[in-house]
């Protein structure tokens, strides 16, 4: 009889082995859990690069946030014969169920959640405090634009309703059950602003610009105080990178090279990773090609081609102007070439504009104008004004019609860069359109109305109860 | 003297053995066909190990002691029969073939029970229906033979995913597929396929080497697999050796696939041109310039379907031999099998080998192995719909279009909408697999005491595909980027460990017990890897290494564990009531925190009510009512579901990114599968009529559904447990000997009615997902389309429906509605065999009823002219011309007539079907004539499958995937195959 219970002893031990909890506990090689994830400073810095990342998704910077903010207004129209995107933003239809709304909000809010989670976790991080410093400023600094950009299409403008309604400002990552209200828009610009502080704290100038820099920093605050038409301050962060020496404005020659088709026509220093104006790139490599959906294929004839210039910009430069070459014409069509693709790579691959030093000097012109420094805001427009245009005369006006040509110049140089629908917006104007696609096509968006804030997506408001829509929806 | 002595000592010998000792031989031949049978066990009762086997002729002589009264013959397929000896010499005997009976054995988890005890619902499939088909994997013979199983080919490709759903769609968001069992241990099935539209993981197995295979239904039979049981589970066994001679099989097969006699077709040159001419004026062009394009297209009338179809061959040759003796059997077995698709550029071939051996030690020590390897090589087309998918090209580059130019290179000038020459690209590039497969298994048993046998099996199923996707710089895929190709691999390994404790006793002679223990534990690691380049130097080297530029290369890894531990017992009182029941504990590596352990069980009850004294109805031979309830559960989610994880790949610059990908879910756990099931057995006149009726009700409660959360937290769902879905339904079997005799006729039908049912969502919202709506009170596939109203006859302009039912001319103004499904009313399969002297003749059918296809391919291939120059399906021709024409079709106007093609129940079509499957006719030659060769015997026969079709539907074939989405799918094939066994 011993010798059963020996046997059932080895089946004993033969049931228990293996099946522990240990057993049970699998690691994952594709992914890594959470708070392993950012466990050093190298980690943080790879997790900082995710943040950037999220950026180029061609639902924000990637594509529709530059495309929006022209095709919703004067400087854009769709060619007829199109692939169907944008649709809603030209004819001024999107609902809160429109894809680009919701996705937009998504994306930057995962752009938000990918900073938090770095910066709940760094102070506790071992290593140099110079290196946390930096990855710091970093990820305040594309929180701030990311703050920003959702600011800028849900919001009315602060500089016509400073306490109106922004948008949820996130500062650490949520729970699932986190269903947050809407801050004002001047708390959304107070903390826009504090951000920005830190990146141009803890940040110095760099020349590798497809990373957020003091110089980023120092830019997007003028744009900023421009905003909140805070002139002072928008002069002194303008004119320190103006005087930084760091940035200059780019030559604006036209490309020599293999000239075939009228597209082949265009600036050289917009077809670089930079130039000597660049601030703040985001940087795309072949790799991050977006194919058909990058902003480029949206505007280049040999992608879709679909966002075309209204003759009402075509018509605003002189034909002495070298900005034409950002244009060009192609059978029935002109279509834009600000997004040539890098040299040597394929069309679509650019680097995308976030801030360089010709917006700075116009924000400096539009600051000392509103300073009643009219001398120097001439100065600084002339700037701009005779690099595109040598046998354009010298500035003379003065008062109203010195702030119109500032606008004007503004409207000329940053098309297409992701400025002229928040522009309008602050200045408190008109959207008004002569050039259509179709006579139908809404030619008139009144300044105040409704429509300068793009719906609260609905999937937002189904599952958040403390949030609230915006008028007109 | 001496030799006197030696005389009468041999006298007494003789005398005295006579005495004790007499000898008796015989022929045993079976009684149905009167052939000899080899290999039968003739031994003597009350002293099994006095005996013998027949030999080649099925003689037998053996020498018994005088005081043997009755001797015990035996064979696999025939009923025992035990033959008193009455101080014969010769006896003769005929052996009856087994008839379904309570005393068969049933394979179940974990071991093999008699019919009788087994309280579960279960369906045997015979392996006969199964060996002779030419199909390349075995679940898809599953098909209408047996109750309460839908299958679907996702694709009639060679080497194709086959969906299979036990008792209903139990699952929105987890898996829905079965679990495969081999000889104790769970394989790797369903589609690993990465750049290849489909391979099938179970397309290694060859099903010749198959004993049996059970499908487990309801909770009694499946509860004890736990964790992985919801969606039932398929049970095969592999042939084993015998005792006895060793039995050589041949058999070889070959035949002939064409396409089903389905009429489809699109239109011919002078329709098209018709159609052309008209649609273009009808669009605005005018009339000289329509004819000038009209004209163009000259004279050539390319039938695309007919360049793409063609006639696919077949050979199946499969060499055994079983055998063994007391101690050790064995049965081995290689194989070949190729077929070729009948769409251009598909095919599959498998290499196959097995080698099961069992070994008996000491009469307490037993062990055995059971190994299997195998290789695929796989050619598809490239599948998924594209315009380079020939299955979809066919249809619509114009018949216009030669396939080769007259100087013999093929023709490129395809219109750029449709983009490729569908010879062109299969002679030019190429997308095909190849799988290594090596399955595994050893076990060791000790009877420790009487009754109580310990028994340890280890298992190991390693699986690696490599796949193929190459485009040649001189082909049209390929050309834009100069040559571009894709290599990828899975690598997947599963072992499984299973020990278990077996106890079984009669008490008292009445009370009969057996009691199950058993630990298990299973680890899986999959191992993924892609690379890709392109810019090749020349179509002549295929090689990454050759390309200039390399696009991806990427690896990935992922694994997931399993812990268990496990009981079942079942007792039986007098052979006429049973009680079963059975318990899991499952750890889940893929589960939160909270939840990584879950209990399932089971109980089920039998009453044999036939072995009562007050059911003594001559008639009727076996009445058995049985039930069941119970527990499982479904953890075929992502391996790391639960956790918070960032991932890798979000790279910005050429530099490594991260970033979070999944919020921590510690409440994630189990789909709950709740089951009932109750039936009964009947076997009346000499159990001739055996009726099988059962009734089931199959609830899945924590279904995890996506519930959204708000955006600002970076994420938009999160999976949650809160779904509730039903299956409920009747299935019969039937089975009947309508002849006896010389003429034997034997019947079997199955039919299945299952109903499913969502019963709850999150807050009982709708989800619309894509073409279905999942509602409260609707079934899984209802498909959420606006409705057709057909064509206007006073101007041939589409028109919808609204919710009200008022007619509307624009598709914006018709509303969504839930209507119509895909799940079929019921299906199920009708097998009749007639045999006569040798010669067989088996007609099977399937049917499939009440199920709704959404036929997307229409909006293409009934365009009205949407799709420009792209030919269309011939229905176009019934279409709209002048005001008061009744029509089906919508006045074609190029660039489409207001939206018509749009989505909406204009092409939702009844997906009914009944198919004439399988026809096999078979002849035995008989012995007297196989004797003289040395032959054991010839089977010479002819097989067809999906010979004939009666539906409604008007695509190539209404077998298409459960979802009930016709998508230019790789229609059936009509295979007629011609073979012969041998048996030595």
């Amino acid at each position: 009889m011993k010798s059963i219970y020996n046997y059932l002893l080895i089946i004993a031990v033969l049931f228990t082995t293996a099946c522990g909890d240990e057993f049970l506990e699998q690691t994952p090689q594709q992914s890594v859990d959470t708070d392993l994830a950012i466990s050093t400073l190298a980690d943080a810095n790879i997790a900082l690069n995710g943040c950037y990342d999220n950026l180029q998704e061609e639902t924000l910077i990637g594509r529709n946030y530059y495309v929006i903010c022209d095709i919703a207004t004067d400087n854009s129209k769709m060619r007829p014969e199109n692939s169907g995107r944008f649709l809603n933003y030209y004819y001024w239809t999107a609902t809160p169920s429109s894809d680009y709304i919701s996705d937009l909000w998504l994306d930057a809010y995962e752009t938000i959640n990918r900073v938090n989670n770095i910066l709940v976790r760094i102070d506790e991080l071992e290593g140099s405090e110079a290196e946390k410093a930096r990855i710091k400023g970093e990820a305040a600094g594309l929180r701030a634009l990311t703050h920003l950009m959702l600011v800028n299409m849900f919001s009315q403008a602060y500089a016509v309703s400073p306490n109106g309604q922004g948008i949820p400002i996130m500062l650490e990552p949520a729970p699932v059950d986190y269903e947050p209200a809407r801050n004002t828009i001047s708390e959304v610009y107070t903390q826009i602003l504090a951000d920005l502080d830190l990146a141009d704290n803890n940040l110095s100038y760099s020349a590798n610009n497809i990373y957020f820099s003091k110089g980023a920093a120092k830019a997007l605050k003028s744009r900023i105080y421009l905003y909140m038409e805070n002139w002072a301050n928008a002069k002194t962060e303008a004119e320190t990178l103006i005087n930084s020496g760091m940035y200059s404005l780019a030559d604006y020659a036209v490309n020599t090279d293999n000239l075939e088709g009228p597209a082949d026509y265009y600036i050289d220093a917009w077809a670089q990773a930079s130039n000597s104006e660049t601030i703040f790139n985001l940087g795309f490599t072949e790799t991050d090609y977006l194919g058909v959906n990058a902003l480029g294929s949206m505007y280049l004839k040999e992608g879709y081609g679909d966002v075309i210039p209204t003759a009402d910009l075509m018509d605003l430069y002189s034909d002495t102007d070298l900005r034409n070459y950002w244009f060009y014409k192609d059978g029935d069509y002109t279509y834009t070439s600000k997004y040539p693709g890098i040299e040597g790579t394929k069309i679509g691959v650019d680097n995308i504009t976030i801030a360089r030093l010709s917006e700075v000097y116009l924000n400096a012109a539009e600051a000392n104008y509103q300073l009643g420094n009219e001398d120097l805001a001439r100065a600084q427009l002339d700037e701009i004004i005779g690099r595109a245009d040598a046998s354009a005369p010298a500035t003379t006006e003065t008062a109203g019609p010195l702030r119109e040509k500032i606008y004007l110049e503004r409207r000329k140089e940053l098309a297409y860069e992701g400025h002229r629908f928040w522009d309008l917006k602050r200045w408190d104007r008109d959207i008004v359109r002569t050039d259509r696609t179709v006579e139908n096509a809404i030619a008139l968006i009144q300044a105040g109305s409704n429509d300068y804030a793009y719906p609260i997506p609905q999937t937002e408001l189904n599952v958040n109860g403390n949030i609230t829509q915006n008028p007109g929806y | 003297m001496k030799k006197l002595t030696i005389f009468l000592a041999f006298l007494l010998f003789v005398s005295f053995h006579a005495l004790a000792q007499m000898q008796i031989s015989g022929t045993v031949t079976g009684a149905a066909d009167g052939l000899s049978i080899p290999g039968v066990s003739v031994v003597v009762k009350g002293n099994e190990t006095i005996g013998t086997t027949t030999n080649i002729d099925g003689k037998y002589t053996l020498t018994v002691p005088s005081q043997a009264e009755t001797l015990i013959l035996s064979f696999v397929g025939m009923t025992t029969q035990e033959v008193a000896i009455n101080g014969r010499s010769v006896i003769d005997v005929q052996m009856e073939e087994e008839v379904l009976q309570m005393d068969e054995v049933v394979v179940v988890a974990y071991g093999a029970q008699k019919k009788a005890s087994f309280t579960g619902s279960a369906s045997v499939m015979k392996t006969e229906k199964l060996e002779k088909k030419p199909v390349t994997s075995f679940e898809k013979a599953l098909q209408g033979n047996i109750s309460g199983i839908q299958v679907n080919a996702v694709s009639g490709q060679p080497g194709a995913d086959t969906e299979i759903r036990i008792r209903g769609t139990g699952s929105i968001n987890a898996g829905n597929e079965p679990l495969y069992i081999i000889d104790g241990v769970p394989v790797i099935s369903g589609d690993l396929a990465q750049t290849q539209y489909t391979t099938n993981a179970l397309s290694s197995f060859n099903p010749d080497d198959f004993a049996s295979i059970t499908v487990l239904k309801d909770a009694a039979a499946t509860s004890i697999y736990g964790s992985r049981a919801s969606n039932g589970v398929i049970l095969i066994t592999t042939k084993s050796g015998e005792k006895g001679k060793t039995k050589i099989d041949f058999s070889y097969q070959s035949g002939i696939s064409t396409r089903t006699n389905n009429i489809f077709d699109v239109m011919d040159l002078d329709e098209y041109k018709e159609y052309r001419y008209e649609s273009l004026v009808n669009g605005g062009t005018p009339t000289y310039a329509a004819q000038a394009e009209v004209d163009s297209y000259g004279n050539i009338n390319t039938d695309w379907i007919d360049e793409v179809m063609r006639t696919g061959k077949t050979n199946k040759y499969q060499l055994s031999a079983r055998g063994g003796g007391e101690k050790t059997q064995f049965f081995v077995s290689g194989g070949y099998f190729d077929q070729e698709g009948i769409v251009i550029g598909s095919y599959l071939t498998r290499y196959n080998t097995r080698l099961n051996v069992d070994h008996t030690a000491t009469d307490k020590i037993k062990f055995g192995s059971k190994i299997t390897a195998s290789y695929i090589d796989q050619r598809n087309p490239l599948g998924s719909a594209a315009y380079a998918d020939p299955v979809t090209a066919m249809y619509f580059i114009p018949p216009s279009k030669p396939v080769y130019n007259e100087d013999g290179s093929f023709n490129q000038n395809i219109p750029s909408n449709l983009d490729y020459n569908p010879v062109a690209i299969t002679a030019q590039d190429y997308f095909g697999n190849e799988i290594f497969r090596g399955l595994g298994s050893a076990y060791a048993q000790y009877e420790i005491v009487d009754g109580l046998i310990f028994k340890t099996n280890f298992g190991m199923d390693w699986f690696y595909l490599k796949e193929n996707d190459y485009r040649n710089p001189n082909s049209p895929t390929g050309d834009r980027l100069n040559g571009l190709a894709y290599f990828s691999t899975r690598d997947k390994y599963v072992w499984t460990w299973t020990n278990t404790l077996h106890y079984q006793k009669t008490i008292a002679e009445h009370h009969n017990i057996s009691v199950l223990l058993g630990q298990e534990s299973q680890e899986s690691e999959t191992m993924s890897s892609l690379q890709g380049a392109e810019n090749f130097p020349s179509g002549q080297v295929t090689t990454l290494a050759n390309a200039a530029k390399e696009t991806v290369t990427s690896t990935s890894l992922t694994a997931y564990s399993i812990a268990s531990y496990f009981a079942s017992m079942s007792y039986d009182y007098l052979g006429k009531y049973y009680l079963s029941g059975s318990f899991r504990r499952d750890g889940s590596s893929r589960f939160g925190a909270d939840n990584k352990w879950a209990n399932f069980w089971s109980t089920g009850f039998a009453w044999r009510i036939s072995e009562e004294d007050f059911m003594n109805i001559n008639v009727i031979d076996n009445l058995r009512l049985k039930g069941s309830y119970g527990t499982s559960g479904n953890s075929d989610i992502d391996n790391f579901q639960s956790r918070g994880m960032y991932e890798y790949g979000e790279d910005y610059d050429g530099q490594p990114g991260s970033a979070p990908y999944q919020l921590e879910n510690p409440d994630l756990k189990w789909e709950k599968n709740t089951n009932w099931n109750i039936g009964f057995d009947i076997g009346v006149l000499n159990n001739r009529v055996s009726l099988t009726v059962d009734y089931y009700n199959r609830t899945t409660s924590d279904l995890l559904l996506e519930v959204p959360i708000s955006k600002t937290t970076g994420f938009d769902v999160i999976m949650q447990n809160i779904g509730e879905m039903q299956n409920k339904g009747f299935e019969f079997e039937l089975n009947t000997v309508n002849l006896q005799g010389d003429f034997k006729w034997f019947t079997d039908f199955n039919i299945s009615f299952n109903k499913n049912e969502i019963t709850k969502l999150n807050n009982d919202e709708d989800i619309i997902d894509g073409h279905y709506i999942r509602r409260v009170g609707e079934p899984f596939h209802t498909f959420w389309k606006q409705e057709w109203a057909g064509v206007n006859p006073a101007d041939g302009t589409p028109m919808w429906k609204d919710s009200d039912g008022n007619i509307v001319d624009n598709i914006g103004d018709a509303d969504f509605q839930a209507l119509h499904n895909a799940h079929p009313n019921f299906t199920g399969g009708f097998t009749n065999i007639f045999e006569y002297k040798g010669i067989e003749l088996s007609i099977f059918f399937n049917f499939s009823y009440g199920n709704e296809i959404y036929n997307n391919s229409k909006r293409y291939l009934l365009h009205d002219g949407n799709q420009g120059v792209a030919n269309a399906s011939v229905e176009i021709l019934d279409r709209w011309q002048k005001p008061g024409d009744i029509a089906k079709v919508p006045q074609i106007i190029a660039g489409g007539n207001n939206s018509s093609n749009s989505h909406s129940s204009r092409y939702m079509e009844d997906g009914s079907y009944l198919r004439l499957k399988t026809m096999n006719l078979a002849y035995n030659i008989p012995k007297k004539y196989t004797d003289k060769i040395k032959v054991d015997n010839i089977r010479l026969f002819a097989q067809g499958e999906n010979l004939l079709t009666w539906t409604e539907f008007s695509g190539l074939d209404p077998e298409q995937p459960i979802d009930g989405q016709a998508w230019f799918s790789y229609p059936a094939a009509r295979t007629i195959t011609f073979g012969i066994d041998i048996g030595f």
